[in-house]
């Protein structure tokens, strides 16, 4: 603890949101990665599909109801920005993000944002590249 | 109601700016911009007597500024300085045109009383002969028990009548009777021209999503500045709540928090966009993030 009390506030964070990730959520083979004078981004598979696009989510059940056959349902390996309620950021540093998550193939449609609050709750945001219509939730 | 389209005889839909605002007001060129450039505006004309009445608010429609400059962006619509043209118009010595139309709106009221006159005599004379007709076996026919060949009459006689009597939005003067909105016969095309203006400030998102197809209203009721809709809002839910943002501008996290908190609880996403100046003009270089509760 005194450890991590001396480390600075974005590794704090980070190290807060890997361990809300493994512990509370059940996510696995969570790393974290440091890009070059990019802020730290956590890759990690959750136990779920995380998102599913609504036309998607139409689709599928459209195609269970006909042969029984469930789609989407693996999950696929999300990434996740840790960041505090208390800063500032940019659109231009947000462009900076998606461009630098490491992709084969297809970029990086969406980023996850882990918002540390200051009792260390953890809340999660979806921010998708683009203008993505919202889920029937 | 007959349907307005954008047509190259028609001049482009004009907006009056006026005190700063920009608004519409021909339902003509109201109906072709949420037509055919998905700007509907918002209805801001009202009774003196009754201002606050706002739910039977009519034309002029008013546009943001930034809403009217994406439509000049995109040559959809023209921005003409209102009060400019219509003194020049007024002081100009050569107003024929003007009485010209004053005197077709006076022909046409004419031809509207004759013909109305003239339907009235039809309709009483038409009456006064069935009467006669009618009298004997309206006498003979028992209430209870109408005649099965009645209903039949009835359809088979339907599609005549509606097919024989001219319909009243087909004839020219359709909309006599309604309290003009715009004063656009008063001012010749040539004046109109020399007063265009194109100083609305420019709003990268609204270009892009005006681009894009989508409508917006005020997104006030949403703490956001726009409220995008996938189609028309009389048919669809807003599926988004926006702001713009310069490229460098600091956008606090707890905004993004709260903005995309508040759009996930009312079924929407929460918007952020703004252009990058380094490539280009919006509205390609406009670059949005949505932002919605990930569930977890």
């Amino acid at each position: 603890m005194a450890q991590l009390l001396a480390e600075d506030p974005v590794s704090q964070i980070t190290q807060t949101v890997v361990q809300n990730l493994e512990d509370q959520h059940d996510w696995t083979s969570v790393e974290t990665h440091h890009g070059a004078g990019q802020r730290p981004l956590i890759k990690g598979l959750p136990p779920r599909r995380l998102y599913i696009h609504p036309d998607d989510q139409i689709a599928a059940l459209d195609h269970e109801h006909s042969t029984g056959v469930r789609l989407h349902q693996e999950p696929e390996f999300e990434w996740v920005l840790p960041v505090h309620p208390a800063e500032k950021w940019t659109l231009s540093r947000i462009a900076s993000v998606f461009d630098s998550v490491e992709h084969t193939g297809e970029r990086a449609k969406r980023i996850v944002l882990g918002t540390v609050h200051n009792d260390s709750t953890v809340v999660y945001y979806l921010l998708h590249e683009g203008l993505v219509k919202p889920r029937q939730n | 109601m007959t349907t307005v389209t954008a047509s190259p005889s028609r001049p482009l839909p004009r907006i009056s700016k006026i005190a700063g605002r920009y608004l519409v007001f021909d339902h003509e060129d109201a109906s072709i911009l949420r037509r055919e450039a998905n700007t509907n505006g918002s209805l801001v004309g009202t009774l003196p007597q009754q201002p606050t009445q706002n739910m039977f608010l009519g034309l002029p429609i008013e546009l943001r500024p930034e809403e009217a400059e994406a439509l000049v962006h995109k040559n959809l619509a023209r921005v003409v300085d209102d009060v400019a043209a219509h003194q020049a118009a007024l002081r100009s010595s050569d107003r024929t045109a003007y009485i010209q139309s004053l005197r077709r709106d006076k022909a046409t009221a004419h031809k509207v009383l004759a013909e109305r006159a003239a339907q009235k005599a039809a309709v009483a004379a038409d009456k006064a002969g069935r009467k006669k007709s009618k009298a004997k076996p309206a006498a003979a026919a028992t209430p209870n028990a109408p005649a099965p060949s009645d209903g039949d009459a009835l359809f088979a006689s339907a599609p005549a009548v509606t097919a024989s009597s001219p319909r009243v939005a087909d004839s020219p003067m359709d909309n006599f009777g309604v309290t003009p909105t715009s004063s656009r016969d008063l001012i010749s095309a040539d004046v109109d021209r020399e007063f265009e203006v194109s100083d609305a400030p420019e709003g990268p998102l609204a270009r892009y999503l005006q681009d894009g197809g989508y409508h917006t209203t005020p997104g006030l009721r949403f703490g956001s500045k726009y409220s995008v809709y996938p189609g028309d809002p009389l048919r669809f839910h807003a599926h988004f709540m926006a702001n713009q943002y310069e490229w460098d501008e600091e956008i606090p996290i707890l905004d993004i928090i709260e903005g995309g908190r508040l759009a996930t609880a009312v079924k929407k996403a929460f918007v952020i966009g703004g252009s990058d100046p380094s490539k280009g003009e919006a509205p390609e270089n406009v670059t949005t993030y949505s932002i919605e509760w990930a569930g977890m």
